[in-house]
């Protein structure tokens, strides 16, 4: 039972950055129905800027920290501006190719930057462990939830609370009159891309600094994460996310301590797979769906 | 007040308006007939920034707005009420109308007090406003659609088609709320399917066919039949 609880805390601390990871797929899918995936790439890149910072100069924690969210939303802006804005709306599938040749670039660059396999990521600002009765806590990983309940508040504030939020929502329920309100749309695409970016940057962060450690690998990893929590929870969906994020983040847990590490991985896939045959809409994608159907009928 | 001068607007290689010119005059009731793909569509369109005008002007006030982007448009007072609505679905009522006044560049306060406003010309909206605009009725939606609007202050509000898949009695009351806004003074400019309630509400009404103005004159000086008849079927063959 200990095990089970201990678990489960440490699925929901780590779950957390999966589902920013998560938000960053889909606020840009929720807005433009198009998958970015070179989400995974840009924070990749924003980390190694950080990476490559902190090994030929030894910098401050914090200006690493600062480097690598400004380098990671700069690249998140680079892929608006070529595959996305460049592109034309209907055309979901290029965008979705020209940001996959998008990754793979961003990934040389990277890879030009430190070329060795793995490079040390300088630890969070606070490290180590303490006990709470039978429980152990790592200090980053409260750090990283923390991290993250910070976020999604002030992503739930943005959206619903502000002038450019309530753009947003608009945009992403009907983009055509959007534009007709006098909506800036390329604007708010731009700023939509930089916003997750950020948010992203975070994640990666959070992640890389509770590793310790940078690999070429992040940038697919990263993908690999945010979509599967995304697919979990129902494209599009914010809350969906956020759900998808923590219950990826629970079952790796459980199976890595249950059936060894070697399953970690493997489980999720499983997982995915039950998940797209029982519910294909995901957690929360159902819902909207059939929200979508009654608004339909009413029209 | 908004005046049109031979507007050329295409898509491609095909012109949709071939020299279109018509004025609204403040305080009245405009109203565009014709047949299906006569171009009354693209002439709102091209008025609200959303097509790029070709050649032509589009003068509101004595202002150019010709080839001004939508946002701009929108902000210097022509607001479009699109056709079939398109409110957003999952924003609820209030978020809708907050939403229309985006361009404006008004503090939070004016803009809750042009809400209030809204809700008590459309008291409706009011019962509603923590719905979601998807469910709400045809009629609602449309209410709904000229209330966001009228959150930009517009000069002119062009209204797409208002009556378009809605029941009778709905038309009827959608054209009450017509007549009822020219009232307290909002200058309509209305492209309408249903000429024969079009013509009831209008001061003035042109015929657009083929992408060009071929008649115009004021309702109840010509023979309303035949009116109708062209703005359903096009010129009628002698």
């Amino acid at each position: 039972m200990i095990d089970f609880v201990q678990n489960t805390v440490d699925g929901i601390m780590f779950g957390s950055s999966y589902a920013l990871l998560a938000i960053g797929f889909t606020i840009v899918f929720g807005v433009m129905r198009r998958l970015n995936l070179a989400f995974g790439a840009t924070i990749m890149l924003g980390a190694y800027a950080g990476t490559w910072l902190h090994v030929h100069y030894q910098v401050n924690v914090l200006v690493i920290a600062l480097t690598t969210l400004a380098c990671t939303v700069l690249a998140g802006i680079y892929v608006e501006r070529l595959c996305f804005r460049a592109v034309r709306r209907d055309a979901a599938l290029a965008s979705m190719v020209s940001s996959f040749v998008i990754w793979m670039q961003l990934e040389e660059v990277a890879v030009h930057l430190l070329p060795e396999r793995t490079y040390p990521f300088p630890s969070l600002f606070v490290a180590g462990s303490f006990e709470i009765g039978p429980f152990l806590f790592r200090a980053e990983q409260i750090t990283m939830l923390l991290l993250a309940v910070v976020m999604v508040g002030a992503l739930h504030l943005l959206l619903h609370r502000t002038r450019y939020g309530l753009a947003l929502r608009a945009m992403s329920e009907n983009p055509q009159a959007a534009g007709y309100m006098g909506i800036h749309t390329e604007w708010v695409m731009l700023c939509a891309f930089a916003l997750v970016s950020l948010v992203g940057g975070v994640a990666g962060y959070a992640i890389l600094a509770t590793d310790e450690q940078i690999t070429p690998y992040f940038g697919l990893w990263a993908t690999f994460k945010g979509l599967i929590a995304m697919m979990l929870g129902g494209m599009g969906s914010l809350p969906g996310a956020i759900v998808g994020g923590l219950v990826l983040g629970m079952v790796e847990a459980h199976s890595q301590w249950y059936l060894g590490n070697e399953y970690k991985d493997l489980s999720a896939y499983v997982l995915l797979f039950a998940m797209l045959v029982l519910r294909p809409g995901g957690f929360m994608g159902q819902r909207i769906l059939s929200r979508e159907e009654l608004a339909f009928r009413r029209v | 007040m908004l005046s049109i001068r031979n507007l050329v607007t295409s898509y491609g290689n095909i012109e949709a308006l071939r020299g279109v010119s018509l004025d609204a005059a403040q305080g009245e009731i405009t109203c565009l007939l014709g047949p299906n793909g006569a171009g009354k569509t693209t002439t709102m369109f091209t008025v609200a920034g959303i097509i790029s005008a070709k050649s032509g002007s589009v003068t509101l006030d004595g202002e150019d707005m010709t080839r001004l982007p939508a946002v701009k448009v929108v902000s210097r007072g022509i607001a479009l009420v699109p056709e079939n609505r398109l409110v957003f679905p999952y924003m609820d009522v209030e978020e809708n109308l907050r939403a229309g006044a985006y361009a404006r560049q008004a503090s939070k306060a004016e803009i809750s007090d042009d809400v209030a406003a809204v809700f008590r010309r459309f008291p409706r909206l009011e019962e509603r406003k923590g719905q979601l605009a998807g469910t709400l009725s045809g009629g609602e939606q449309q209410m709904l659609a000229i209330g966001r609007g009228l959150m930009a202050r517009p000069r002119i509000l062009l209204m797409d088609e208002p009556s378009v898949g809605l029941a009778p009695l709905v038309v009827e009351e959608i054209f009450g709320i017509i007549r009822e806004l020219n009232a307290e003074g909002v200058t309509i400019l209305l492209v309408e399917q249903n000429a024969r309630m079009a013509l009831r509400v209008a001061h003035k009404f042109y015929l657009i066919e083929g992408g060009e103005i071929t008649f115009s004159g004021i309702p109840g000086e010509f023979d309303e039949d035949e009116v109708i008849h062209r703005a359903y079927l096009g010129a009628r063959k002698e």
